[in-house]
């Protein structure tokens, strides 16, 4: 808390002395920018939908490389029980590990270990109660807000009190939106299962304007989400999330990148401020030199998805954050790029068992045919209509059943 | 309290409908007490995947009101007929009634009195109002003055056309006010003396009067039935990439609509208009036939009574009933005023069953369109009402004229089929509401009256949704909903579903942020009689801001 106020204070006195400086300079640790003029001696260390930014914004993108500094913590909790690998099973669609709730494999090895850890790294919190921005930018700059009150309970957490039978629930996931106005007052219902091949996702809406709850056919893989703009996949939500199961993985290696990391800026700034025409103010996007693994993702033969390839970087050691995702239509064009920003700490929120523990602040997906972009999941102080809880006491069974849907939605 | 309803603006004391004056009485409205109802939910994860199973029971007030009327106590066309019979004749009452007697083979010996004589030219004035009025007037003489106007040497009615005897009644009967044209009874009273319709007239009169008369004051309202009940079970899941919902309610004992002309009718029978009109329909056939051949022969076809005799027919046409509601005894009518009967009571089943799929960008029907995102959604209805018979009909969707069914074959029980020369019809149909000479439609009868216990429809919608449209900052979702009742006719009162009827509805829509622009075109379809919005394809226009 100490910590975020001093550097509002920062923020504020900066702005207030330098009106044209930028956030990220005004903390002092920009070791060097980047700019199409000498993208070039940086490509290497970029992906290719960062070097796409360059490419259709030539005047206005920049990335402002920092000095390394702190790294993330990972919940003691489930860093005590996560000594061995586990094995995939069900054509990798399914996990058997030595501790219930663990990370899979903390020496990965193969592509879809980092997938996996990844997809199991929401539950190193027990539950969380949140409200949560979205913003879909049109190519003019205009910014529609969503707003999304979220309550999420992991099962597999160690500190989760609810005993729950079914050990393959992952996720038990309730939504609201608030915002904006056309959609506002559509809940969704969301029980997501570690192994789909054993029990497909789950899901449930409620429609205002039918006042009823329905089951939701398929909301997963491809299927667009309400609040993206039309260019945010289900599946891309939180960077990765579902079956595995239509694309086949490789691993490509270690390298070291430039990636976006502990964007406190992003958090304590208004989204007016921090949201430019076609991309981020990159006064306020902090970025430093970290190793990242590259994985592959190929449509299988006979599968179908929007997105023919992805490659995503996901950072080094534990817990393996996902930063870019590039993503690739039929053509191996590339259609879109994704950054995901993260903060150490809890935005001003209470439970965290630690505050070195990293929190995601957003995605965002840049679309480049329409330059638009929507960001997703966003929190902070300078944007949250009230402080997010972590590890709070959870929401009771019955919450997450379709009658519990329809009695939080009226 | 002044009721609007969608009849035509409001004049005088009611609403003017063909010679009848239509008072409202308002609404009735229920008391909104012992409603309530409860719903039980479960959902069944072993099944399939999952099943969402709901079972509901509610006790309601109807929110939809129920017309009926209200007859008054005591009022009967055959009383009035008389009493206006005996006034048309004035001052030669004494001698009307001696031939009317002399008629049925009686010995006339009728006279009267100094005061009668007063008083019934006093009457006879007051009817003067009734006789030369723009209904009867038209009714009488238009064939006399269309043949003033096209020369054709007949006045017979069926030899012109009714644009014809249209312009014959404007050019003769009415006179220009302000630029509009306005009846004039005093043009009437020249015009029947000029044709020598006078008498005529004043039988019409007096007819139409007695007829219209019980009718002018009775009343209509609207009544909310109390304690219906409704129950059900729901249901919803997914295969595959579809999700499937199902509701089927059951209404015990529920109120179905009667049809608002077959009410009338029913009033028409218990205040004696009925008769009254058959009975002067009689009296003109007798006096071109006195055998009343024609429809004796008609009469014994239809009912199979191949001895029935002149009298045997004459008999049933006076017990003849218009309606098929319950009849109205006259003691009844005597006792208070009293309704017509509004609804019957029927267990009816009806149900829907839907489904939903919708495909992702990558889906081929999406990317065959070049959508970022597609659905389909169908669904199927049905109303069924297992017991419903012909003898307690309830009032369904589509055209319809009058009475229906074996009604239109009146007492003779002739069928919907009437003959290719008119005049006959009166004769073939003899008691039917479609050939009555006063308030017949000129022999159009529906053969089908009732709804049908089975009416089932379906909808299907598809919608594509294409985001950042062209590279623009809009989103552009076209639809299609096409609709179709493909078997029986549904009550009014649930669906109304009217075989053959079908629309299509195009539209599309533009979305920016919380703006919303959206343009729609519907086409109605299918035959004209089933579907009564034929002629209305519309096109619509909408912008919407949410905020």
């Amino acid at each position: 808390m100490n910590k975020l106020n001093l550097k509002k204070l920062l923020l504020t006195f900066a702005s207030a002395v330098v009106m044209s400086s930028s956030a990220a300079l005004a903390d002092g640790h920009v070791k060097y920018s980047i700019t199409s003029s000498n993208l070039s001696e940086y490509a290497e260390m970029l992906n290719s939908g960062q070097i796409q930014m360059f490419a259709q914004y030539p005047d206005t993108y920049r990335i402002d490389v920092s000095e390394n500094g702190a790294s993330c913590a990972v919940d003691p909790d489930v860093a005590a029980i996560s000594q061995s690998n586990g094995t995939m099973i069900n054509d990798n669609e399914g996990l058997e590990v030595p501790n219930y709730g663990q990370t899979p494999f903390p020496d990965p090895s193969q592509a879809q270990h980092f997938v996996w850890n990844y997809r199991m790294y929401a539950g190193q919190i027990s539950a969380v109660e949140r409200i949560q921005t979205s913003t879909n930018v049109k190519a003019d700059g205009s910014i529609t807000l969503g707003q999304q009150e979220t309550s999420i309970s992991f099962p597999t957490n160690p500190r989760t009190k609810t005993m729950y039978a079914d050990k393959n629930l992952f996720a038990l996931f309730m939504q609201k939106n608030l915002g904006p106005p056309r959609t506002a007052g559509t809940v969704t219902l969301v029980h997501d299962f570690i192994d789909s091949y054993m029990q497909p996702r789950k899901a449930w809406q409620y429609s205002p304007a039918t006042r009823r709850v329905r089951r939701a056919p398929n909301i997963s893989y491809d299927t667009l989400t309400t609040a993206g703009g039309g260019i945010v996949t289900v599946d891309q939500f939180g960077g990765f999330n579902g079956a595995q199961d239509r694309y086949d993985w490789s691993y490509e290696g270690k390298q070291k990148m430039i990636v976006p990391f502990m964007n406190d800026a992003l958090a304590e700034n208004p989204i007016a401020v921090t949201h430019g025409v076609g991309h981020l103010n990159p006064d306020y996007v902090r970025f430093e030199e970290l190793d990242v693994h590259v994985v592959h993702a190929q449509l299988s033969p006979g599968q179908r998805h929007l997105y023919e390839s992805r490659t995503f970087y996901f950072l080094d050691g534990q817990p393996g954050l996902l930063v870019y995702q590039d993503m690739y239509d039929g053509n191996q064009e590339l259609m879109r790029t994704y950054m995901q920003t993260h903060v150490q700490g809890q935005f001003g929120g209470t439970g965290m068992l630690s505050e070195d523990i990293c929190n995601v602040q957003g995605e965002y997906t840049f679309d480049f045919a329409t330059r638009t972009y929507s960001g997703g999941s966003i929190m902070g102080p300078a944007v949250q209509p009230r402080a997010p809880i972590f590890n709070g006491e959870e929401k009771a069974v019955s919450f997450y059943t379709p009658d519990g849907l329809r009695r939080y939605a009226r | 309290m002044v009721m609007e309803t969608g009849m035509s603006g409001l004049k005088k004391g009611g609403d003017k409908i063909g010679v009848v004056d239509l008072h409202g009485n308002g609404h009735l409205y229920a008391d909104g007490e012992d409603q309530y109802g409860f719903a039980l939910r479960t959902y069944l994860d072993d099944i399939g995947t999952g099943v969402e199973l709901g079972f509901y029971y509610t006790q309601f007030d109807s929110k939809v009101p129920y017309l009926r009327y209200k007859g008054q106590r005591g009022v009967y066309a055959g009383d009035l007929f008389g009493a206006f019979q005996l006034a048309a004749s004035g001052d030669n009452l004494a001698a009307r009634l001696d031939s009317s007697a002399e008629n049925f083979g009686l010995t006339p010996q009728v006279t009267m009195t100094a005061e009668e004589t007063t008083a019934l030219a006093q009457v006879v004035s007051g009817l003067g109002n009734v006789s030369f009025n723009s209904g009867a007037c038209g009714a009488y003489m238009n064939p006399h003055l269309a043949n003033e106007i096209y020369g054709k040497g007949t006045a017979s009615n069926f030899a012109y056309t009714s644009e014809e005897k249209a312009n014959a009644l404007d050019a003769f009967l009415y006179t220009e006010v302000n630029g509009k044209l306005y009846f004039d009874s005093s043009k009437c009273v020249t015009q029947a003396g000029l044709h020598s319709r006078v008498t005529t007239l004043q039988g019409a009169g007096a007819l139409l009067g007695a007829a219209v008369f019980p009718l002018n004051i009775a009343e209509y309202e609207f009544i909310y039935p109390e304690n219906n009940v409704a129950m059900g079970v729901s249901m919803n899941t997914n295969i595959g990439p579809t999700m499937v919902n199902a509701e089927l309610t059951f209404r015990p004992d529920f109120p179905l609509h009667t049809a608002p002309t077959d009410q009338g009718q029913q009033l028409s029978d218990a205040a004696g208009t009925t008769m009254l009109l058959t009975m002067g329909t009689i009296q003109g056939l007798y006096g071109a036939d006195n055998t009343l051949a024609t429809s004796l022969a008609s009469y014994r076809a239809g009912t199979g009574d191949l001895t029935a005799t002149r009298e045997d027919m004459i008999t049933a046409a006076g017990g003849f009933k218009r309606s098929y509601l319950p009849a109205i005894s006259l003691q009844t009518v005597a006792d208070g005023d009293y309704y017509t009967t509004p609804y019957f009571e029927y267990d009816v089943i009806s149900g829907t069953i839907g489904t939903t799929s919708s495909f992702t960008a990558s889906h081929p029907v999406t990317s065959g369109l070049g959508a970022d995102s597609s659905a389909v959604i169908t669904e199927l209805g049905f109303v069924s009402i297992p017991d419903l018979t012909d003898t307690k009909p309830v009032n369904r969707g589509g055209y319809r004229d009058g009475v229906g069914g074996v009604k239109c074959g009146g007492v003779s029980l002739a069928g919907t089929a009437f003959n290719s020369v008119k005049a006959l019809d009166g004769l073939t149909h003899l008691g039917s509401a479609q050939t009555d000479p006063l308030f017949g439609n000129g022999s159009y009868c529906e053969s089908k009256n009732n709804a049908d216990d089975l009416s089932m429809t379906y909808r299907i919608v598809g919608v594509a949704t294409y985001n950042n449209f062209n590279n623009s900052t809009w989103g552009f979702s076209p639809s299609f909903v096409w609709s179709h009742d493909f078997k029986g006719y549904g009550p009014t009162t649930l669906g109304g579903f009217v075989p053959g009827r079908q629309s299509l509805s195009l539209s599309g829509n533009f979305t920016k942020g919380d703006m919303r622009v959206g343009l729609s075109y519907v086409n109605q379809l299918g035959d004209e009689m089933d579907n009564l919005s034929w002629d209305r394809d519309y096109v619509s226009a909408n912008v919407s801001y949410a905020f």
